[in-house]
């Protein structure tokens, strides 16, 4: 429910906890819920993994496909993120194409992963001009319980260090399977994390309730290298101050490294 | 379910067979068919020995909607002279995954005479009401009883809480008066409503 | 971005030539292992989904199945509204990677159908006329398919309903049964659906012995047809057991606590 007043209410009780350092479920500002990770849930995708944070669930599967490379770019392969807010996973989302925060949610995690030039999509060319391999990143929301955009980096991420790509040759311009994996090629990997400012203060990893009174939110997708490749400020009429700007940055540092930590290694 | 198996508490799912018509009667959470008597939830059996009644104890909880005579709480979407439109997003102590609309007339705001309804509620307003009716492709909802009426009001000028006065309703800020038909309940507990109305 | 024409070969290909003989070996073993009255290995969990008032997960083979149920709650769009008795709006939904060639998430026209078909199994086991003018959504989504995904779905929704509390004269459950290698047999896999024979989904209310799924599609003689419509019967009569069991390990162990 998005009724202004029940925000209201609410936004009163969360900005008077915050403005002593505090939030609803006893978290410190720049603390994520508990984060569980499990890869390959999806047998007959190529790379798939489940997050959850806290009550948040995402699943993403990525297919492997072919197709011919866009012209500017003949010699590398195409990757393709879409994001489903399916209708089971909250009484606010409804079934049908997907709407402005799907699309924006599969934007923000395909710059991420693009940017950071995470998979080698040079690899993935088999006949310049001609026939190159598409990865398809479907996120699929299962239950939102808020921060949702960097659940679904996290599980993007993971799924694509899950993928296993068939081995193949190439006879008279056709891809002929092989016996055998290989990994995806992967360069870097890119972590998401979301500030939202609520009042004067900015916080990390928002629930659904504090995502409905949220002034406005920062997204900041950096690389291994700790260098940002993708920001997405969005969520609300609010704004960020310039120096919020750089704390946000500062923190983006630590924490993208931190959870880098977490998902890599599952 | 064997004669022999026949005892309170045990455990059942929609459809499974409790006795027949002959035996017992059919009691709530219970439905008849073809002389069979069937569990509708998934619950506990009750067996009444003295009654011969048969009725299942639900673990579920039950899905609501309203009915006459339930208590729910409202949000006031639309006030008209005589008449003002409720999302109600509770029905007793459930909260709805959805809204239902419900009416409220200006007939059923109080016991005594009323003349506008702007002095009853504004929009935005969260308000405790009892269902009196449900014909008519709609929910008429009622405050006239005591312990019914406005919970939660924000100023109409600067849209701050409003807190009951000497004068109607007062606001803090902007020192601005207003009317409203409270409930006793007024204030109290609203964060607690508002957040578990969004769990 | 044009979709090439040139498909990668795919190890599941070559099986596609009419060698569904094989399917079924001499001693009456399937591809999996399986005796041909045999149901792939099953898991069901009931009230997995925090957001929903009713939901249910569910595993047959490598089927991995998930709903939730909404309701009842006010219909909209408002003219879909009947006066004496709530309506079900139910989705059957694949995910894209839920097959092995992607699958784009617009409805297909089978989705479409599947939707119809699942609500009418659906519909007569819940008392809609309690809830008059409202709607109840079913929301089916298939994380990964391998065969009988419209059954699982319906044995999973039952679930989903149960667990929102929605009364209901019986519980719903399904399964198929087809020919395939020249035999009937239960519970057919994605491979032995698309070789087979033949593939005869049932949908049965176990105790008021109601029909309420059937469809076929392929060549089967009567005699045949029969013969799987009561092997299919035979297979919900087992996945209704754990779907019993299903609700009780959620609700027994919560019962007592109340107590």
């Amino acid at each position: 429910m998005t009724s202004t007043i029940v925000v209201n209410v609410k936004k009163k009780r969360i900005t008077e906890l915050l403005a002593g350092g505090k939030r609803t479920d006893g978290r410190g500002v720049n603390d994520y819920r508990e984060i569980q990770i499990e890869s390959g849930v999806i047998e007959r995708a190529e790379g798939s993994a489940r997050v959850r944070l806290g009550k948040t669930e995402i699943i993403v599967g990525v297919k492997i496909g072919t197709g011919t490379p866009f012209p500017d770019t003949p010699d590398t392969g195409v990757l393709t993120v879409n994001a489903e807010l399916v209708p089971l996973a909250s009484p606010s989302f409804e079934p049908g194409p997907p709407g402005e925060d799907a699309v924006e949610l599969a934007r923000v995690v395909d710059r991420g992963i693009r940017e950071s030039k995470a998979i080698d999509l040079e690899k993935l060319c088999v006949e310049s001009g001609k026939l190159v391999f598409v990865v398809f990143v479907d996120v699929y929301v299962l239950n939102h319980d808020g921060n949702l955009i960097d659940a679904s980096a996290m599980a993007a991420l993971a799924a694509l260090v899950n993928t296993k790509m068939f081995k193949y040759t190439v006879e008279e311009g056709e891809i002929v399977k092989k016996p055998g994996y290989t990994p995806l090629p992967m360069l870097d990997y890119p972590i998401a994390v979301t500030f939202a400012k609520i009042g004067n203060k900015l916080i990390l990893d928002t629930g659904l309730d504090e995502e409905q009174v949220m002034d406005a939110r920062l997204t900041i997708t950096m690389n291994k290298d700790g260098n940002i490749c993708a920001i997405q400020k969005g969520g609300g009429s609010g704004y960020f101050t310039r120096e919020e700007i750089s704390e946000a940055t500062k923190i983006a540092v630590e924490k993208t490294a931190e959870l880098r930590k977490v998902v890599v290694k599952s | 379910m064997p004669e022999s198996e026949r005892k309170s508490g045990l455990f059942v799912v929609p459809g499974d067979r409790l006795g027949v018509i002959e035996e017992f009667t059919s009691g709530p959470g219970t439905y008849v068919e073809g002389g069979t008597i069937h569990s509708k939830v998934t619950g506990c059996t009750l067996l009444d020995m003295l009654n011969k009644q048969v009725s299942v104890y639900p673990l579920v909880k039950s899905a609501t909607v309203p009915q006459v005579g339930s208590i729910v709480t409202a949000m006031v979407s639309d006030v008209k002279n005589k008449n003002a439109v409720l999302s109600i997003f509770k029905v007793g102590d459930k909260t709805l995954s959805g809204f239902f609309k419900g009416m409220l007339h200006i007939s059923g705001v109080s016991h005594g005479y009323v003349d506008n309804m702007f002095n009853v509620c504004k929009a935005g307003d969260i308000m405790k009401a009892k269902v009196i009716s449900t014909e008519n492709r709609s929910f008429f909802l009622s405050t006239a009883d005591n312990d019914l009426g406005v919970v939660h009001a924000l100023c109409s000028i600067c849209g701050h809480v409003l807190q009951p006065g000497n004068r109607g309703m007062g606001c803090s800020n902007c020192g601005n008066n207003e009317r409203r038909k409270t409930s006793p309940d007024y204030g109290k507990d609203i964060t607690r409503e508002v957040e578990q109305s969004e769990s | 971005m044009k979709a090439n024409k040139k498909k990668p070969k795919k190890e599941g290909e070559k099986m596609t030539s009419k060698k569904s003989e094989k399917l079924i070996d001499k001693k009456g073993i399937r591809l999996d292992g399986r005796k041909v009255d045999e149901l792939r290995p099953v898991k069901m969990e009931v009230g997995v989904l925090p957001n929903a008032d009713g939901s249910a997960y569910l595993e047959q083979g490598r089927n991995k199945i998930l709903v939730g149920v909404y309701g009842p709650k006010e219909a909209h769009p408002r003219h879909i509204a009947q006066q004496d008795r709530a309506v079900i709006q139910c989705r059957y939904h694949m995910a894209p990677f839920s097959v092995d060639e992607r699958k784009s998430p617009a409805p297909s026209r089978r989705d479409i159908e599947l939707s119809k078909v699942i609500r009418e199994a659906l519909e007569p086991a819940v008392f809609l006329e309690y809830y008059p003018r409202t709607s109840i959504q079913v929301y089916i989504e298939i994380l990964q398919a391998d065969g009988g995904t419209r059954c699982a779905g319906i044995t999973t929704a039952a679930l989903a309903l149960a667990d929102a509390g929605i009364p209901m004269r019986d519980l719903v459950v399904a399964c198929a049964a087809g020919k395939a290698g020249g035999k009937i047999a239960l519970d057919l896999m994605d491979t032995e659906d698309k070789v087979g024979e033949a593939d005869v989904p049932v949908a049965f209310m176990p105790n008021l012995n109601a029909v309420t799924l059937l469809q076929m599609d392929g060549n089967l003689s009567v005699d045949e047809f029969n013969t799987a419509v009561d092997m299919a019967i035979g297979g919900c009569k087992k996945l209704y057991e754990i779907q019993k069991e299903a609700l009780k390990s959620k609700y027994v162990s919560e019962g007592v606590k109340e107590e």
